[in-house]
C-alpha cells in the first residue's frame, strides 16, 4: 500500500493520491472549525463557515475523479447553492443583529442564555393539569433585555 | 508536476484560510478567503473538474465575496472596536476541538489507508473523467432534475428570508 501510495503515475488527475486530498480537506474544515470556536466576530464566523464548506467540496471532487463518477461534481454544483442561501440568510441576521446591537460581536447577543428564567420545569405527562402558559399569551420581557433600551 | 502543483495549491489555500480566520480585520478576513477560493479552483482544475473550478471562481470568488465585502463596508465597524475583540470566554475548548478533530480524521484516515479503502493507483489509471460543463448539465439536468427543481425554492426561500429578516418594520 505504501509504495502505490508514493509511486507516480502518469494520468493527470489520478497522479494526485486521493489520501491527500482528503488530507487538505480535512485540514481546511479544522481551520475552519477552529475559526468558528474561537472567533468572536460573527462575520468571521461566517467565513469560517465558508472555509468548511469549501473543504468538502474539495473531498467530493477528489473522489468524483477517483471513481469516475460526475454525480460527485453535480453534489459540488448543489453545495454551492446552500453555500449561497446560507450566506444571503447569514448576511441579513448579521445586519439586523448589527442595527440591534450596533456591534458585530456574537457575544452581545445573549438575550436567550444571560437572562435567568428560573428553574426549568418538570415534565408534564399526558392527561395531567397543563401549566396555565399558553402559547397564545404575550411573551414576558425578561430582566436583561436591552432590547428596547 | 502534477503532484508538485496541487501541494502548490494545496498549501496556498491551507496557509491563507489560516491567516483568514486570524486577521483581526474582517476585509483582510475577506481577502485572504478569495486566495484560499483560488487556490482550491487550482486543485480542481488539477482533478480535472475544469466547470467546478470555474463555477468556483465566479460563484464564491465572485458573488459571494462580493455580499461579504459589501455587508463589512455596510456595517462600518470602528477600529478600535476591531481591535478590541474580546477573548472567547472558553478559548481552551475551541482550539481542543479543532486538535481533537484533527486526531481522530488523521487516525480515520490511516485506517482507511490500511484497510485498502482508497482505491489503488494501478487499478484507478485508466478511469477517464469528463468535468466539463456538457457532462455536469446531463448528469443535472437528467438524473438530478428533481434536486436541481428543489434547488430552485431553496433560493427563493433564501432571498424572501434575506428580504423579510433585513426590513426594517415589518407590517
Amino acid at each position: 500500500m505504501t509504495s502505490a501510495f508514493l509511486s507516480p503515475v502518469v494520468a493527470s488527475g489520478l497522479a494526485i493520491p486521493l489520501e491527500w486530498v482528503v488530507g487538505l480537506g480535512l485540514a481546511l474544515f479544522a481551520v475552519g472549525l477552529l475559526g468558528v470556536a474561537c472567533r468572536r466576530n460573527i462575520l468571521i464566523m461566517l467565513l469560517s463557515v465558508e472555509i468548511m464548506l469549501n473543504a468538502s467540496n474539495l473531498v467530493l471532487v477528489g473522489f468524483s475523479r477517483v471513481h469516475s463518477e460526475i454525480s460527485g461534481q453535480v453534489f459540488v454544483f448543489f453545495s454551492m447553492v446552500v453555500a449561497a442561501a446560507e450566506v444571503a440568510v447569514g448576511l441579513a441576521i448579521v445586519i439586523a443583529l448589527y442595527r440591534l446591537r450596533r456591534s458585530a460581536d456574537v457575544d452581545d447577543a445573549h438575550d436567550l442564555h444571560d437572562v435567568d428564567y428560573g428553574p426549568v420545569p418538570g415534565l408534564k405527562l399526558e392527561g395531567e393539569p397543563h401549566h396555565h402558559h399558553d402559547h397564545d399569551e404575550p411573551e414576558a420581557q425578561p430582566v436583561g433585555a436591552t432590547g428596547e433600551a | 508536476m502534477t503532484v508538485a502543483l496541487f501541494l502548490i495549491f494545496g498549501a496556498t489555500a491551507l496557509a491563507s484560510a489560516l491567516l483568514s480566520v486570524t486577521r483581526k480585520n474582517p476585509v483582510a478576513s475577506a481577502m485572504w478567503l478569495v486566495l484560499m477560493f483560488f487556490g482550491l479552483a487550482g486543485n480542481y482544475v488539477l482533478l480535472e473538474a475544469y466547470f467546478v473550478a470555474a463555477v468556483q471562481i465566479l460563484v464564491y470568488a465572485g458573488a459571494i465575496m462580493v455580499l461579504f465585502l459589501f455587508v463589512i463596508m455596510l456595517l462600518d465597524l470602528r477600529r478600535e472596536q476591531l481591535e478590541s475583540e474580546p477573548q472567547p470566554r472558553l478559548p481552551f475548548f475551541g482550539v481542543a476541538a479543532a486538535v481533537l478533530f484533527i486526531a481522530v480524521a488523521a487516525i480515520a484516515l490511516l485506517d482507511a489507508v490500511d484497510a485498502g479503502v482508497f482505491p489503488d493507483a494501478a487499478a484507478r489509471s485508466t478511469l477517464e473523467l469528463d468535468g466539463s460543463a456538457k457532462a455536469i448539465g446531463e448528469s443535472l439536468f437528467g438524473t438530478w432534475v428533481l434536486a436541481f427543481e428543489v434547488t430552485g425554492f431553496l433560493l427563493l426561500g433564501a432571498i424572501l428570508g434575506a428580504v423579510i429578516l433585513t426590513k426594517r418594520r415589518l407590517t
